[in-house]
């Protein structure tokens, strides 16, 4: 009885140490050097670089109204 | 039997303790999110440039001396050529009216993130600089941003200098319109005015230019500021011909007249060279290697010959 639990726990171990070494692995590319595809345009990866430096819209008018006046004046 | 039962736990907890410890792989390859390797990479005091040429029409010159010396190319701001908000009115009906939200400018993006449909792209520009063993590559997009109201645009094709600006604007992978800006400078502040076309209609645009600790600050040629001469024209560029510039490897200029009045956006082109084709024995040696081919355009807009970059930028293949 004792034998057939020591058995089955080993099983078990077994078993987990092959999942831990499985999800720990890299997602396979198949060959070495392989690279996943990339899908999006450069030109939006770059835009959403700059996406990030864009003005708020919060800033208030303050320069622009003064143009503005010194303009109808 | 005791003995057994301890001798299967002790080698359970071996097994643990073994796949605990075991080291996971880099998550190298794409994003290149990974944390710069230092400074160690190749020091670019003695860099020897190979592509500075003389600047030309509307393009501003890539600054080669901020360009990063960290071992692997991450994707970041590189240059900032105009950014600022404003208003975008349509003539026909004056409460029709946008506001406007805008950045363009160079952006530096790892080798590892550019598809093959990206590599030969009128906006990316590969800049290389000699260090005292290797050749190491930049790629950069020209690229931008617009917001009409909420609304998000991307810009392509475009084509800058200090005094006039041009690009396609895209939704959603979409050409929509377009954009043509003049600068002009008044009470000591840049405004860029000009027309923007999206879903055909047609906007005048004025946008406050603002500062950014990127952007590009150059010597403008100091006009009388008699735009009132100009007359009512402001100058605008159809997309279709924008995406015909771009095919035959030009650039969109906006001259200027004697009274420096703003004259119709021309497509500029120069006798691009032919361009090699990569072989397919360097194709398959680069993708072996991990590198990526990279073309894009020189300062002309000519179309350039693919290089294998590697994602530190060093040539291979």
């Amino acid at each position: 009885m004792k034998k057939t639990i020591a058995l089955i726990l080993l099983l078990v171990s077994a078993m987990l140490f092959g999942c831990t070494q499985k999800g720990g692995a890299q997602p396979s590319g198949g060959q070495p050097g392989t690279q996943p595809k990339v899908t999006a345009a450069v030109e939006d990866i770059a835009a959403d670089e700059l996406a990030k430096q864009i003005p708020s819209g919060e800033e208030n008018f303050t320069e622009l109204d003064d143009i503005l006046v010194g303009m109808a004046s | 039997m005791r003995k057994n039962v301890l001798f299967v736990t002790v080698f359970i907890m071996l097994l643990f303790a073994v796949a605990i410890a075991a080291p996971k792989p880099d998550n190298a390859g794409m994003g290149n999110e990974s944390e710069d390797k230092g400074m160690q990479g190749n020091g670019s005091a003695n860099a020897t440039v190979i592509t500075n040429k003389e600047r030309v029409r509307a393009n501003i010159p890539i600054n080669v001396s901020n360009l990063p010396v960290a071992a692997q190319i991450r994707t970041q701001i590189h240059q900032v050529f105009l950014t600022g908000r404003g208003i975008a009115v349509n003539p026909e009906n004056e409460l029709d009216f946008r506001y406007i939200r805008i950045i363009t400018g160079r952006v530096l993006v790892s080798p590892n993130n550019i598809s093959e449909e990206s590599s030969n792209s009128a906006d990316l520009e590969v800049t290389c600089i000699n260090t005292t063993a290797k050749e190491r590559c930049y790629p950069l997009v020209r690229a931008g941003v617009l917001y009409l109201d909420e609304e998000r645009y991307n810009l392509r094709n475009i084509d800058v200098d200090n005094e006039s600006a041009t690009a396609s604007i895209y939704k959603n992978d979409t050409e929509v319109g377009s954009i043509a800006l003049v600068k002009v400078d008044k009470m000591d502040a840049e405004i860029w005015a000009g027309k923007l076309t999206v879903s055909g209609t047609t906007y005048y645009a004025y946008i406050l230019g603002l500062q950014h600790q990127l952007r590009v600050t150059a010597e403008v040629q100091e006009r009388v500021q008699e735009y009132k001469a100009c007359g009512p024209k402001l100058p605008s560029v159809n997309a279709t011909e924008i995406s015909s510039c771009k095919k035959e490897g030009g650039r969109i200029y906006i001259g200027r007249d004697e009274n420096g009045c703003p004259m119709a956006p021309t497509c500029v082109k120069t006798s691009c060279p032919p361009v090699t084709p990569v072989s397919a024995q360097l194709r398959v040696r680069c993708r072996n290697q991990g590198g990526t081919l990279v073309g894009g355009v020189d300062d002309d807009g000519c179309p350039v010959s693919q290089k294998c970059l590697l994602a530190s930028g060093e040539t291979a293949g």
